[in-house]
C-alpha cells in the first residue's frame, strides 16, 4: 500500500511524503503506481523555488519540504496533488491511503 | 517551464511477483494402462498392458518385455485373472476351433 502523508498548518503545506508499494499489480502493470507516480514526479516539476525545497525522488519514495514551499503558487501545486491523490484513494483504497500528520 | 525530474511511471510498483517460475514443464502423457480389454480376441505378439513397474502380472501365454509391457504369445482370448489378495495377471487362452 502506498502511504501518503502530509504535513499542514493554517491552511499551508509544509511537507508532502508519498512512500511504498502499490501492489495493484507486477511492475509493469501496475495502474495504480503509475498514476501516483505521475501524480508525484508531475507535480513537482510544476513547483517554483525549487533550489529552497528539500525534494527526494527514489524508487517508492518521493519528498518534498520546505520554506520553498510556502507561497501561492506552490500551495496551489500541493493541493492539486493532494486532491489528486485523494481522489485515487477514493476508487483504490486498498492500494493507497492518504493521511494528514 | 523547465521540467527538472523524469517520470518513472512504475516509481511506487513492488518488485514482488515479477519473477519467472522455474516450474512449468512436464513431459508428454505415456499412454499407459490397458490396450486389450477382457474378452477381446488378439494375435501372437500383441501388446495387452502397457505399464511401469508390474502392476499388472504376465500370466498365461503372455510374457513382460522390458519396459514391463504385457504382450500376447499366443493368439487367443484375453482373461484379467485376480492372483492371491490383491495381485492381478493377464492371460490369454486359445480359441479351440
Amino acid at each position: 500500500m502506498i502511504e501518503v502523508n502530509y504535513l499542514e498548518n493554517n491552511s499551508v503545506i509544509s511537507k508532502l511524503e508519498i512512500s511504498g508499494h502499490a501492489n495493484f499489480d507486477k511492475k509493469g502493470k501496475d495502474i495504480v503506481c503509475s498514476a501516483v507516480s505521475a501524480i508525484g514526479v508531475g507535480g513537482i516539476n510544476a513547483l517554483i523555488n525549487i533550489d529552497k525545497i528539500e525534494v527526494v525522488i527514489k524508487e517508492g519514495y518521493i519528498l518534498v519540504n520546505g520554506s520553498g514551499l510556502n507561497n501561492e503558487y506552490n500551495q496551489i501545486v500541493l493541493k492539486t496533488m493532494l486532491t489528486q491523490l485523494k481522489t485515487i484513494e477514493k476508487s483504490y483504497s486498498k492500494y493507497i491511503k492518504v493521511s494528514k500528520w | 517551464m523547465e521540467l527538472r525530474f523524469n517520470l518513472d511511471l512504475q516509481l511506487f510498483a513492488s518488485h514482488k511477483g515479477v519473477g519467472s517460475t522455474k516450474n512449468g514443464r512436464d513431459s508428454a502423457g505415456r499412454r499407459l494402462g490397458a490396450k486389450r480389454s477382457d474378452g477381446q480376441l488378439c494375435k501372437a505378439g500383441a501388446i495387452i498392458y502397457r505399464q511401469r513397474g508390474t502392476r499388472i502380472y504376465p500370466g498365461v501365454n503372455t510374457k513382460k518385455g522390458g519396459d514391463d509391457t504385457i504382450f500376447a504369445t499366443k493368439a487367443g482370448i484375453v482373461k484379467y485373472e485376480r492372483v492371491g489378495k490383491n495381485r492381478k495377471r493377464v492371460s490369454v487362452y486359445e480359441v479351440v476351433e
